[in-house]
């Protein structure tokens, strides 16, 4: 990973210095920022200060990297915890009733809709929801984010636009296998002797389809989430979020390499843990699992 | 909560003037605590990005000169109007008959925003930080030799040879910023100011930049209580905020939307020609584009109208030298006119067999010049001539330019202020920023004897000679000098836009 950051082409110095500076002041940042050393050199100093949590300091702006990773995180938490509740309240309704009645008007319907969410580019939606919400209603402010503890009615009116935007794309996401694992779990043969020993739709319905079906969703939604955490760049910048996405695209730009490993660092950890928090999951839901 | 008592000092400041004016809004200063960020009487800007930075001798980010423009103050600074320098931090001026000695009488009673005086060491140390530790602008002092405090008043700066520009390399824009003796020791420049100017820097986060009304400003305190620098990068979404009211001022439009708001009665808006300008340059150390014939036959088979309405839609003054109309060392001389059959004509003579590929080098960090390269290519296409668009990150297309790795590119210089800024680097043989690889004995000495020319008629002479040869080597094929295009809540007075884009909120009353 290191290296990967280091290799992609562009001088950080040089985006440092703008377009008019002399070769002295540019050997000068260069052996400021610690540059001139050799790559291994430049990895172990690296990674023996990671390990005791100190991510180095930022190129562009001179703080250290985990205080503007902290600074940019309560954002990037929200806005991926409210998508992915927006994604959710779409799609378990959307993706059942699509799976009870297959090849109806209203799974047609659905299908059409996850579609729609799926393909319409994020950065169209989340502009055409500004104009209309903020500009000719002038409902909702255009964008920004205040934290909760500061003004708990300014942050939801700020969140709603946002999450609804990426809400709606994960959401799209998910109906689609609430569907097929709805339809598969309605098929499979232990679904059948439920019904066949006459057991209510409903209990059948929430014991045996719903529980089985919910593997795979679980699945889904904690690979929704982790994308979500790792920066939703674009709908950060239509809505003016300070998310991690921005950070990030911000440090690619300047090539200011602490900020992206450490941000990288980061999303690797993010993958990692939900992944653990899914596999949990897994052995609550099926218990099967466990042994 | 530093930020609302200083905030809510400031509104007393405003409440005592509008009571002697016997006018004016009334502002709330009552209630104590108050919401945070913004309050009645401070202007929100909408701006483009965050600030990388706060140090003004170290960044070179234009977000953050938005922002240390308000805070920091220069020795000298360019008029709003035509960019002559004119006093600031020093009152006086003046070049000794060698030309080789500047000696600058400084204002008197001035505090910092730490509350220290202002004297001639603050001059010293903020120079010398910059020459010896080799900061950005360290090549602005190339031919300064020493900077002498004289008295605690006068400052006198020694130069090597004369050095008729020295005003405007020290005062054209805030990284030549004065700082008090000891600041980068003292404090964390990087997230702290204490410059000199109308506001000081309060806080800043990943959402905005606040900054206060200093009381003690020595041009007379503003009348607003602070500013709030708000990041939306989307310009539709700003031109929303300005449109119902969250913010009062902009520079982030969307372009193609520029015609439809000059009748808009919501939105005030301004336009001027910037002085920067955008190019295209051809590597001449590459076939045939080395060839001076080739470099004509594209510069008139270019239709410069069309670029401009293409890349800005039409927000920009087409132009075939650097230096745009306003300035008084504008020099007019356009001598192509756009024609296949003549470009065609250049091309024979030159003995090139069409058809030519050439790489145009963009980058999307200058969505413009992606816009403009497609123009360019589909206007070459007739005089055989294809063009290869290539479209790049800044960082790569800064690697490649610097290597020579192209056959040609485009891109612009922002800021100019002197013509030295416009033509210099770019065009003296082996200049830092001669990447194209232009080398004319003439212009070389023309460029030469200009730098050093005090007389202000003589050195426009020897600029506009300069230029013509420039044009007609067509070692930069200059296309346009792009708008400044501001909007702002109608009502809001005591604002200047500028050409060269500095942004000035000191005047300024809320409507």
């Amino acid at each position: 990973m290191f290296a990967l950051v280091h290799l992609v082409p562009g001088d950080p110095v040089r985006l440092a210095l703008g377009t008019r500076f002399s070769q002295e002041s540019y050997d000068a940042l260069r052996e400021r920022s610690g540059l001139d050393q050799p790559l291994v050199e430049q990895f172990f100093t690296w990674f023996g200060r990671a390990l005791t949590g100190d991510l180095g300091v930022s190129f562009r702006s001179g703080e250290t990297v985990t205080s503007q990773i902290a600074e940019r995180l309560p954002a990037t938490l929200t806005l991926a915890f409210a998508s992915i509740l927006v994604a959710l309240v779409i799609a378990i309704p959307l993706g059942t009733v699509s799976a009870l009645r297959p090849r109806s008007i209203v799974d047609r319907v659905a299908t059409v809709i996850s579609q729609f969410g799926i393909s319409v580019p994020d950065f169209w939606m989340g502009i055409v929801l500004i104009l209309v919400f903020a500009g000719t209603l002038g409902w909702l402010p255009s964008g920004g984010y205040v934290p909760i503890s500061e003004d708990p009615g300014a942050w939801l009116q700020r969140l709603l636009m946002p999450a609804l935007v990426t809400g709606v794309v994960s959401g799209s996401v998910i109906t689609r296998f609430v569907r097929s694992s709805m339809l598969e779990a309605l098929g499979s043969d232990h679904v059948r002797t439920a019904q066949a020993k006459g057991l209510p739709t409903r209990q059948v319905f929430t014991w045996h389809v719903l529980r089985n079906a919910l593997l795979p969703l679980v699945t889904v939604t904690g690979v929704q989430l982790a994308y979500l955490l790792s920066g939703v760049v674009v709908v950060e910048i239509v809505f003016s979020w300070p998310g991690l996405g921005q950070l990030a695209l911000q440090a690619v730009q300047a090539r200011d390499y602490p900020v992206l490993q450490g941000a990288i660092l980061l999303f690797a950890v993010v993958f990692l843990v939900i992944n653990l928090v899914v596999d949990l999951l897994y052995t609550a839901i099926d218990p099967r699992i466990r042994r | 909560m530093r930020t609302t008592r200083l905030l809510s000092l400031g509104a007393v400041g405003a409440l005592s003037l509008s009571a002697c004016s016997g006018g004016g809004e009334s502002v709330d200063t009552g209630g104590g605590g108050g919401g945070g960020g913004g309050g009645d009487n401070v202007l929100v800007a909408a701006v483009s990005a965050q600030p990388d930075q706060f140090d003004p001798h170290v960044t070179s980010a234009y977000p953050s000169f938005q922002v240390l423009e308000n805070v920091y103050d220069t020795l000298v600074v360019p008029n709003a109007e035509d960019l002559t320098m004119e006093p600031s931090l020093a009152t006086d001026w003046e070049v000794s008959e060698d030309g080789l000695t500047w000696t600058f009488t400084l204002r008197e009673g001035v505090t910092f925003h730490d509350g220290s005086e202002f004297d001639a060491a603050d001059v010293v140390y903020s120079y010398n930080r910059i020459i010896d530790e080799e900061l950005n602008n360290a090549y602005r002092f190339t031919t300064v030799e020493n900077v002498e405090a004289v008295d605690p008043q006068t400052v006198e700066i020694t130069v090597s040879q004369p050095t008729p520009n020295l005003p405007a390399l020290i005062g054209a824009f805030k990284g030549m910023s004065i700082l008090p003796e000891g600041a980068a020791e003292e404090y964390d420049l990087t997230t702290e100011a204490v410059g000199t100017g109308p506001f000081t820097l309060e806080n800043s986060d990943a959402s905005s930049t606040e900054l206060a009304t200093y009381q003690d400003y020595w041009g007379g305190a503003p009348s607003i209580d602070g500013v709030e620098f708000r990041y939306i990068t989307e310009p539709a979404a700003a031109l929303t905020a300005l449109q119902n009211g969250e913010v009062q001022w902009t520079d982030n439009i969307p372009p193609q939307q520029i015609e439809s708001l000059e009748g808009d009665g919501a939105v005030e808006l301004a336009t001027t020609p910037s002085v920067d300008y955008w190019y295209m340059a051809m590597n001449h150390a590459r076939e045939p584009f080395g060839n001076p014939l080739v470099r004509q036959a594209i510069a008139t088979a270019v239709d410069r109208g069309a670029v401009t309405e293409a890349a800005r839609f039409g927000a920009a003054q087409p132009n075939q030298t650097a230096i745009p109309e306003d300035s008084f060392y504008h020099y007019d001389y356009a001598p192509f006119e756009p024609s296949v059959e003549e470009a065609q004509a250049l091309l024979a003579e030159a003995g090139v067999q069409t058809p030519i590929t050439m790489g145009l080098m963009v980058t999307d960090e200058f969505p413009e010049t992606v816009t403009a390269a497609q123009v360019i290519a589909s206007q070459l296409e007739p005089i055989g001539i294809e063009v290869d668009v290539q479209t790049v990150d800044f960082a790569t297309w800064l690697d490649r330019q610097s290597q020579g790795d192209f056959d040609a590119f485009m891109l612009g210089w922002l800021g100019n202020v002197d013509p030295f800024d416009f033509y210099h680097a770019q065009h003296i043989t082996d200049g830092s920023s001669n990447y194209q690889g232009y080398s004319n004995p003439q212009v070389d000495e023309l460029l030469t004897q200009a730098s050093t020319e005090t007389d202000e008629d003589t050195r426009k002479g020897l600029y506009d000679q300069a230029a013509q040869l420039i044009v007609d080597d067509v070692s930069y094929l200059y296309l346009y000098n792009p708008d400044v295009v501001q909007a702002w809540a109608p009502g809001l007075s005591g604002y200047e836009i500028r050409a060269d884009k500095a942004i000035n909120f000191e005047g300024v009353e809320l409507p």
